[in-house]
């Protein structure tokens, strides 16, 4: 097994708090990883870290095979984000908001071109194309957001609760391109609040106080937490250990 | 069963020539916890305004019209950051009316019942989003109004907070309170007696979870590769899905497949694969009553 991120021991800290403690991960290339946790609990720091945007104090991590240490930048330009906090231009149209990030990873011509037709009609977007950002519903502009973060079809894609808020179709639809992504071998790294959400996971990892405290695909994680119950409650029941 | 604490009869809500919310008929009773349930832009603001009686409807009335005190908590609710927890519920126990020996005695209960008794002097800004919530949720309530109407207080808070905040909404209503929330999650349709589904202005379908769910005309199936090992292929596994009689949609889902399915006569297990029921959910039912079906089907 190939893994696209291993991390170990990593560790974050500012000042006297501890974002990020000890983390030991490991994401198989091609798999759609998940991290539940609750707010605060360190998933935002944890994804930052291994975007390179933020230096680990402690351990060490490869993301596609780059040392975090060292190679950052590598990283930054391999990996497609994508936040809750998406940004759009929303004066710009949906084409030149694809046109803009492509160049940003370094798109250019006819190569650029060809990518945002494939993604317009890959996301179902063809017939919006000259609307402006702004003017897509939330569904609409996820997707579009979830295509400007593929433009430079980065091998590992790292996605921070990039459903909030959206409907249930939608939500539909964002998995199907996801799956799709990852059927072609693209790994997922995904944050989410959604319990029903993380049974779309191969893998999840629950987040607590910064720790990494339990791993596994969700029906292991359900048989030794669940306690009878879905995967709500072995986020419940963990949250509750984790107090005592 | 007791007269309604609310009551919306025939409400629509037009803003220029964009109707919120149209013939909206929803009644909640004393001692209820009734949820409405949609995803943003369905009009859940919209009505939870019209209820409370901060907008007028355009259409309809909302009843009683001289309606008692309402306590009204909105997802935008806002706190004052700059002042404490207890500071807070002083200001907003006083804009009520209360003095404040009033304010003191049913501050001190309410903040033990939601456990912030120990944060009462951080501000109010340095509270997470669940204490956040059950600050607002506090104020909300500190005046006793009878009606109780929360737009959206779990929004962007995580599982245990929002499980935390329904008990106490659950208490609320125990104790006789008549409580309309809406909220964006499915999932918490099930902390409420009943739940109002709603879908582009209009209200799909009322009614205790369990049975709006069970009103799904179709059966939810799971399709499985049997080899194992291997990660699935999901796009082989949705072809072979939607090559079965009856589909009417499909949903990759971990290692499978769920698929809905109409007809009397289930099919078989393809050769290689494994088809089991499984549970509907109300996703499923709210998906059939928003037309998703018939959406998928032209497809």
């Amino acid at each position: 097994m190939r893994l696209a991120i291993e991390t170990k021991g990593l560790t974050r800290r500012f000042g006297e708090f501890t974002a990020v403690d000890q983390v030991s991960l490991q994401v198989a290339e091609g798999s759609v990883m998940g991290l539940l946790g609750p707010n605060g609990a360190g998933k935002t720091t944890l994804i930052r870290l291994l975007l390179g945007l933020l230096a680990p104090s402690g351990g060490e991590g490869w993301v596609l095979g780059h040392p975090l240490a060292t190679e950052a930048e590598a990283i930054r330009q391999r990996a497609g984000y994508m936040s809750q906090r998406f940004s759009l231009y929303n004066d710009l149209t949906v084409a030149e908001n694809l046109s803009f990030y492509g160049q940003v990873y370094g798109l250019r011509g006819s190569d650029l071109a060809t990518r945002r037709e494939e993604l317009l009609g890959w996301a179902g977007l063809l017939d919006l194309q000259r609307s402006m950002a702004g003017e897509l519903s939330g569904g609409l502009r996820q997707r579009l957001a979830f295509a400007c973060a593929i433009m430079h079809r980065p091998p590992l894609l790292l996605l921070d609760e990039p459903t909030s808020g959206v409907d249930a179709v939608s939500r539909r639809k964002f998995w199907d391109l996801i799956y799709d992504l990852s059927d072609r071998g693209t790994t997922v790294l995904v944050t989410t609040h959604y319990m029903d959400e993380a049974e779309y996971c191969d893998q999840l990892g629950m987040v607590l106080a910064g720790r990494l405290v339990a791993a596994g695909t969700p029906n292991e994680l359900r048989q030794a937490y669940g306690d009878g119950g879905g995967l709500d409650s072995v986020f419940v029941n963990l949250a509750t250990a984790g107090k005592k | 069963m007791s007269s309604p604490a609310i009551e919306l009869i025939g409400v629509s809500k037009h803003f220029g020539a964009i109707s919120a919310v149209s013939s909206i008929d929803l009644a909640v009773h004393p001692g209820e916890l009734v949820g409405l349930v949609g995803p943003d832009g369905a009009g859940k603001t919209t009505l939870a305004r019209l209820a409370a009686g901060a907008l007028a409807p355009s259409e309809g009335r909302v009843e009683p019209e001289s309606r008692g005190r309402v306590g009204y908590l909105s997802g935008r609710f806002s706190l004052y950051p700059d002042l404490t927890v207890w500071e807070n519920l002083h200001f907003f126990a006083q804009v009520y009316g209360m003095t404040r020996t009033e304010a003191a005695a049913e501050g001190s209960r309410l903040l033990q019942w939601v456990g912030l008794d120990s944060f009462r002097d951080r501000l109010a800004g340095a509270l997470s989003g669940g204490m956040r919530q059950k600050l607002a949720l506090v104020c909300a309530v500190v005046h006793h109004p009878p009606t109780l109407i929360l737009d959206e207080p779990t929004t962007a808070v995580d599982p245990i907070a929002r499980a935390e905040f329904w008990r106490l909404l659950q208490e609320q209503a125990r104790h006789g309170k008549a409580v309309l929330v809406t909220t964006p999650y499915l999932d918490e349709a099930s902390y409420c007696d009943r739940v109002g589904l709603l879908h582009r202005g209009k209200l799909l379908a009322v009614g205790q979870a369990t049975d709006l769910t069970q009103r799904l005309p179709y059966q939810m199936m799971m399709l499985t590769a049997q080899e194992a090992g291997g990660r699935p292929r999901r796009g082989e596994l949705v072809a072979v899905a939607e090559s079965l009689p009856g589909v009417v949609w499909t949903q990759p889902l971990g290692t499978g497949v769920r698929i809905a399915l109409k007809g009397d006569r289930l099919p078989d297990s393809p050769a290689g694969y494994g088809l089991a029921p499984v549970a509907s959910t109300l996703e499923d039912a709210y998906l059939w009553l928003s037309d998703y079906a018939a959406e998928v089907m032209k497809r």
